[in-house]
């Protein structure tokens, strides 16, 4: 019997569980149990190495085989696959966050789609067919960003989010159609200058799906407007995919890792990305605007991780996305309990809601300051492998990296003193229905704010996983 | 394909037959179905001879009209007019066949999408605002808005810039004069897309764009696989548009008169419905102590 691809069952899988998921969206248990199951079989499929045929009776499976759709090859690389392993648990992790803290109806279907879209585009040759799945995606992610909110400009983090990624379309496909082109030409200078613009345009594209420019556009908007957790999502799974895609790129063509251009525009749009986030970070008034600062600082730290090519970069950008999943989940799942509970994220009006919910402030707090960097957290470990890399080329960029993350822990401190201070009095309030947690809620944050702070004292099991990924890659060799 | 096209629609070729068996399908209906479509790529075969500078006229005024114009009574069916358009340009650098899938991809959009503006129009009617078929028969020609004035000049030097580029930076491969078509659709796309904040008009001014961009890139990559993506990518985007123009629409509920006859103030869409739907899933009412904030329950 012919031996199944796994590439086949990483995009068919999540594709099945969401069927489920939709039909079940009703009972939160059942829905959250299909996307478990669904993200739990990849990992264990993904965890076999690539050269692995699985002895399953019946349909034997072959984790690195090829599958061949139309002249097109969907394979499980051996670099590709611990990268696919860490976008699937980022997303059990999201998934299993939602689950007793529901971020709409259609979030966790959607989800899936977009997961399995994102692995196929990491896993599809040749890329031009990546950027169409990409795209895809963001039309899915649309939805998601909007769930089932309405009102006044309500819908403008999904349309900048959909727009930004159109806009990277012409830029992959535009390099598809330079580098079909510089392939026919024999001469080796020649040949450098025609892949110049086929490296710039992807430069490009992959510096408007990372959310780098135009500047902050689609980050602050989604992250103001979404449910918390999916743009946890959208910041773990699709820009951490976005990411694996990008060190692919490097892996396959000598001319991407080589060309001064590309070092000069990521360097570039890290460094604004990076400094925008941190500007702004210290002064902001609402949750949501912090969590929009957090994902722009990380977004530009992960971006100027890219540039240097040691194994201490790829693993630093590798356990940042790990990190960010897990961070950005655990802020989230808090953020939505104090969004659910005020109808708002402002830090004047959640005055005195940490001590109602004390769980939701313990995860919101843990989760920012991961991202600030703040030592004994997760984050912190990912700003120390950022600071290794950096402190050795670009003292500079590490100071407002750093001074980035300090920016941030000013925000969170302001927002924590008013979390934590004595309510107002509010005439007519006694005897009122008051809403509390569901039965789970705060153990799934109570869970998450153990496992991120474990996970910040004894980051091993992770940086084993970012290392292993690093190790893979052969490019900085 | 050729075969059953060329027929002029009568498909006496039965070679189709033994596949239509694998299917379980009789050949009746599926000769039916295929009939129309053999009819339709054969006139989309023809229409592709005409002369350029009519096809990128047609171009050019219905980007124009979907600029200038913000009511989807008129839009939408020029924006239909284009996709038509596109397919025929299409048709001269790859297999009619292929090239159909886009009128017909775009045209299932604009259904979507018209279904989408009417439900938010029928809202809009229910609070006794402007809807768009009322916009038409009361149209004040003595008055031309500032705005429309304001994006056609936008749109003329959009316009010159596209054709500027057309000249400078002529698009590579064989069929060479669809880039002024490409840069004119990109150009009007953008400019749509940046003017607007409604989602209707924004996605309309993205499918513009990505029209732009298939017609670009399609005869310098003519291969099925990637037309037929490209069709999907247009139907994808066009289902999120579709669903945020129905979110759009049912913004304005929030500025209804409450209970006590004073307007409310628009809340923030994320506020509704944490105030509504998700705060009824993520939390369970209970009587307890006065807390800081006012409950939505």
């Amino acid at each position: 019997m012919m031996p199944t691809p796994a590439s086949l069952l990483v995009v068919l899988i999540p594709l099945a569980a969401a069927v489920p998921a939709w039909l079940f969206r009703r009972w939160r248990s059942l829905e959250a149990l299909a996307a478990l199951i669904g993200c739990g079989l990849v990992i264990a499929l993904l965890s076999q190495p690539a050269t692995a045929t699985i002895p399953v009776p019946g349909l034997p499976i072959q984790v690195g085989g090829s599958l061949d759709l139309l002249g097109r090859t969907l394979t499980v690389q051996e670099p590709d696959r611990l990268p696919l392993v860490m976008l699937f648990a980022s997303a059990l992790v999201i998934f299993g966050l939602s689950w007793r803290l529901p971020q709409g109806r259609l979030s966790v279907p959607l989800g899936l789609g977009i997961l399995s879209l994102v692995c196929a585009g990491i896993m599809i040759r040749p890329f031009v067919f990546a950027a169409l799945a990409f795209e895809a995606a963001a039309a899915l992610a649309a939805i998601l960003i909007q769930s089932e909110r309405m009102g006044p400009l309500s819908t403008v983090g999904a349309q900048r989010y959909l727009a930004l990624s159109s806009l990277a379309l012409p830029a992959f496909l535009g390099a598809g159609y330079v580098i079909g082109q510089a392939l026919d030409v024999s001469d080796p200078a020649l040949q450098s200058a025609a892949y110049q613009p086929a490296a710039l345009l992807l430069a490009l594209g992959f510096a408007l799906l990372a959310g780098a420019v135009p500047l902050y556009t689609w980050t602050h908007a989604v992250a103001n407007q979404a449910s918390p957790l999916v743009t946890a999502f959208l910041a773990a799974v699709v820009t951490g995919a976005v990411t694996f895609l990008f060190l692919e790129f490097k892996q396959q063509f000598d001319w991407f890792r080589g060309s001064p251009d590309v070092r000069a525009a990521i360097h570039l749009f890290g460094v604004t990305t990076l400094l925008l986030g941190g500007v702004v970070a210290w002064a902001q008034r609402s949750w949501g605007r912090i969590l929009a600062c957090c994902l722009s600082v990380d977004l530009g730290a992960a971006l100027l991780m890219l540039n240097p090519e040691t194994p201490a970069s790829v693993a630093a950008v590798a356990f940042a996305i790990a990190a960010r999943g897990l961070s950005l989940g655990v802020f989230g799942a808090g953020l939505s309990v104090l969004r659910s509970y005020a109808e708002t994220d402002d830090f004047a009006r959640l005055r005195g809601a940490g001590r109602r919910y004390p769980l939701a402030a313990l995860a919101v707090a843990l989760g920012a300051f991961s991202i600030a960097g703040l030592p004994g957290t997760l984050g912190f470990v990912v700003r120390w492998l950022n600071v290794r890399v950096l402190s050795g080329t670009d003292l500079e960029v590490m100071m407002i990296m750093l001074l980035a993350g300090v920016s941030i822990g000013w925000g969170v401190l302001r927002g924590l003193f008013s979390l934590l201070a004595e309510a107002p009095e509010e005439a007519g309030a006694a005897g009122r229905a008051l809403p509390v947690l569901p039965r789970g809620a705060g153990a799934s944050l109570l869970l998450g704010a153990i496992v991120l702070a474990l996970l910040g004292l004894a980051p091993g099991l992770l940086a084993e996983l970012a290392g292993a990924i690093a190790s893979a890659y052969s490019f900085y060799r | 394909m050729s075969q059953v096209y060329q027929t002029g629609g009568e498909l006496v070729n039965d070679s189709l037959s033994p596949d239509l068996r694998c299917f379980k399908m009789s050949p009746a209906p599926a000769r039916s179905i295929i009939a129309p479509v053999s009819d339709l790529v054969a006139l989309l075969d023809r229409l592709s001879r005409l002369a350029t500078p009519p096809l990128l006229a047609g171009l050019t005024a219905s980007a124009l009209l979907i600029v200038l114009v913000r009511n989807w009574r008129i839009v939408l069916p020029a924006l239909i007019v284009q996709y038509v358009l596109v397919g025929i340009m299409l048709a001269r650098a790859i297999d009619p066949g292929v090239a159909l899938i886009k009128p017909l991809a775009g045209s299932l959009v604009c259904m979507a999408l018209s279904i989408a503006a009417q439900h938010a129009d029928t809202r809009r009617a229910g609070r006794g605002e402007s809807i768009a078929i009322e916009r038409i028969r009361r149209i004040a020609w003595h008055s031309v808005p500032a705005q429309v004035l304001l994006r056609a000049v936008a749109a003329a030097v959009v316009l010159t810039a596209a054709f500027g580029a057309a000249v400078r930076f002529p698009l590579p491969g064989d069929a060479r004069e669809l880039g002024l078509g490409a840069y004119i659709l990109i150009s009007c796309g953008i400019l749509l897309i940046a003017t607007t904040s409604e989602s209707l008009n924004t996605g309309i001014g993205l499918l513009v764009f990505l029209s732009g961009i298939e017609l670009a890139y399609t005869p310098l990559e003519p291969s099925i696989s990637v037309s037929v993506l490209l069709g999907f990518m247009t139907l994808f985007v066009g289902v999120a548009i579709a669903y945020l123009a129905l979110a759009d629409g049912e913004a304005l509920v929030e500025t209804e008169t409450d209970g006590g006859g004073q307007p409310r103030a628009p809340r923030q869409g994320l506020l509704r419905e944490r105030g509504s739907r998700s705060s009824r899933l993520l939390f369970r009412p209970r009587t307890v102590d006065p807390g800081p904030a006012s409950n939505p329950e």
